[in-house]
């Protein structure tokens, strides 16, 4: 996609953005208050406070938020900024409006790898699986790029879409024949199916470093993404080293996907509606892009988890469907709109 | 043309011998082997109860519903490719399969599956399902006074595919353990109709929407030159387009009821036939028809032949072969 840079419009993003920001916390936080004190049984926010800041363990109700709710909450917010980071360096580095690591295949290439890693490390450490994630997710990645580049025209968005969806098609069939040849069909469902239900903190302290650095190194890029979104031609007429750029970007995804299916799984969708939302909020200028995905996308999860638990109470609704139900109107709506632009 | 004519005759020819060769390789394969002198001798009357058995009730339905699926895929990928005149559409792509999963899944949830009037009932849902995706998609993708462009059509179909694969999920949910192993054997394509009873339902299902789709070859020749042009020459566009597709819906809605869902199979036989016949309807279209039927035989003889692969469902191994095929057809579109 072509991004609109007409210069008027993007310095009114910048002034509003500290105020997007703000609001965007704020309903991060009540988010993630409401998914402390919510969910199978619910607590007073009094109860939750006193949790979190003056714990206390003979109390039960301590207990249940120290070891499930707020693991659960943290994750959420983890997930999210990745995923939605994610997809707005997609966004700008591709130039491709419908870029997302669920529907790139990336996801499903880091859950394959989650398969191999428990098939032949079985009851391995949480690293090895994130490592094997991480594989998995750059070979699912370098093979949708290689197939949606290939031939005539390069790459568009309708076909990088079509190149992911046989990719993620493909590693999906791999995982399932893997799960049921090792028998390992249970423990992969946590992984097939989208949930945060069973965090662990151990599992989050060991995803907190790359997480840090996945998000660092997008914030760090953001202005080289907002050139890189313009056109090749620019970026490098302004002297930007592109394939560098490139480089660095595709790590940072990688680390932030791997990590992200790792913790809940394949989720789509979150890293397309995100960008495009904060985008329509702030201009084209990937410095407040990048932050406002982050902390929407957060914000966005833990409120779609809380949904899925509290509604339908007490089963839980898989945030997969969640997002389905979400994303498909939006991804339409997305691709309705490149076509009109492109004609 | 008379060469290309002569060709299609071959290719369709070939592929029918090749069909009735993988039947007997397949007739062979299994846990307890019998040799071909002992198939013989069963089809002639002459064998044990115990090789009747095998063969009767065991391999004979399951490959007669492996033939019948890829029969019904590749004949319905075949029609759909003329008729929207892109070679991306099929059954899977457009959204059509996952459909008509819906409501298989809607029957499993609320039916008895083994009693007999929801076998009946499971074709004609199905066809419901695919019939509401594939409008659902045209009415997305449609917009006035312009060509619906090909890849903007499987967008839709893949989003809307998506969605429908939402909702099925959620349904699996609801369900019991018999029944969730049931989708869930469903969902990753596992023949699971391979019992005379529902063959009896399907197969004149199958041959009856099959012959009328062959008899209008002609105009399916027609289409592929375009709706300018096919009208032009005299063809009631949109008549025959409706009907047409309705056949084609209807052909993949019964496969996907009883066969489960296999996504590349409509996408792949077509190609294959086109390759090696060219675009004369009398012969691609059962060209393409045969190509389905041994492309779900071969692969599903392959997981009960090897060890390696046992037990791992048909539409895994299809879907492991044609995706990279799938991947080159991407590359090499213009």
């Amino acid at each position: 996609m072509t991004q609109p840079q007409h210069s008027a419009g993007r310095s009114q993003g910048g002034r509003l953005f500290p105020l997007y920001m703000t609001a965007g916390a704020l309903m991060l936080l009540a988010a993630a208050a409401a998914s402390v004190s919510f969910g199978a049984a619910d607590m007073s926010l009094a109860t939750a406070w006193g949790a979190v800041f003056g714990f206390n363990p003979d109390i039960s109700e301590h207990q249940v938020i120290r070891a499930l709710r707020l693991p659960r909450t943290l994750a959420g917010i983890v997930v999210g900024a990745s995923l939605a980071v994610c997809g707005a360096v997609m966004q700008g580095t591709t130039r491709n409006p419908l870029a997302d690591s669920g529907l790139m295949g990336i996801s499903s290439g880091a859950a394959c790898g989650i398969a191999v890693s428990l098939a032949l490390v079985p009851g391995g450490p949480y690293l090895t699986q994130m490592m094997f994630s991480c594989i998995g997710a750059a070979l699912a990645t370098s093979l949708t790029y290689l197939f949606a580049s290939a031939g005539g025209r390069g790459m568009t968005p309708q076909r990088l879409v079509l190149a992911g969806l046989s990719i993620s098609m493909l590693f999906g069939a791999l995982t399932s024949a893997i799960a049921i040849k090792y028998r390992i069909g249970k423990e992969m469902i946590h992984w097939t199916s989208g949930s945060t239900a069973s965090i662990s903190w151990i599992e989050l302290a060991v995803a907190m470093p790359l997480f840090a650095l996945g998000i660092g190194t997008a914030l760090a890029i953001s202005r080289s993404v907002t050139l890189l979104s313009m056109g090749d031609d620019v970026a490098s007429g302004l002297g930007l080293q592109a394939r560098r750029i490139r480089l660095i970007a595709t790590l940072a995804v990688l680390a932030l996907t791997g990590l992200a299916v790792v913790i809940v799984g394949p989720i789509g969708f979150v890293g397309l509606i995100i960008p495009h939302l904060a985008r329509f909020l702030v201009g084209a200028d990937y410095r407040y892009i990048i932050p406002m995905s982050a902390i929407y996308g957060a914000g966005f999860l833990v409120l779609a988890d809380l949904f899925g638990r509290l509604y339908n109470r007490p089963h839980e609704t898989p945030l997969g469907f969640i997002f389905a139900v979400i994303g498909v109107p939006c991804f339409l709506y997305i691709a309705r709109k490149i076509r009109r632009e492109t004609q | 043309m008379k060469v290309k004519q002569a060709r299609g005759w071959s290719v369709t020819l070939a592929f029918a011998v090749l069909l009735f060769l993988l039947v007997l390789v397949s007739l062979n394969t299994g846990k307890m082997s019998l040799r071909l002198g002992e198939i013989m001798e069963v089809f002639l009357g002459a064998a044990s109860e115990r090789n009747e058995t095998i063969v009767y009730q065991f391999r004979m339905p399951r490959i007669v519903l492996a033939a019948l699926v890829g029969f019904g895929m590749g004949g319905a990928g075949v029609v759909l490719q003329t008729l929207l005149r892109n070679d991306m559409a099929s059954p899977g792509t457009l959204g059509i399969s996952a459909g008509a999963g819906l409501f298989v899944m809607l029957v499993i949830a609320g039916f008895q599956i083994t009693a007999l009037p929801s076998r009946y009932l499971l074709p004609v849902l199905a066809f419901v399902g695919g019939i509401t995706s594939a409008v659902l998609i045209f009415l997305l993708a449609y917009r006035h006074h312009a060509e619906v462009s090909p890849t903007g059509l499987i967008l839709t179909g893949v989003a809307v595919g998506t969605g429908y694969g939402a909702l099925t999920l959620m349904i699996t949910l609801k369900l019991d353990d018999n029944q969730m192993e049931f989708a869930q054997r469903w969902n990753a394509g596992s023949l699971w109709g391979d019992d005379w009873n529902y063959i009896g339902i399907m197969l004149p299902l199958v041959a009856g929407i099959w012959l009328y789709l062959y008899s209008r070859y002609r105009i399916l020749d027609l289409f592929a030159l375009g709706q300018l042009l096919a009208k032009g020459l005299g063809v009631r566009i949109r008549y025959q387009f409706v009907s047409l597709a309705l056949a084609a819906v209807a052909l993949s809605s019964v496969s996907v009821a009883f066969g489960g869902s296999f996504f590349f199979v409509g996408l792949i036989a077509p190609h294959i036939a086109r390759r090696l016949c060219g675009g004369n309807h009398a012969w691609l279209l059962p060209a393409s028809s045969l190509a389905g039927a041994l492309l779900v035989l071969a692969a599903d003889t392959l997981v009960r032949s090897s060890i390696a692969i046992v037990g791992i469902p048909t539409g895994i191994v299809i879907t492991l072969i044609s995706a990279p095929y799938f991947l080159y057809l991407l590359a090499r579109i213009k």
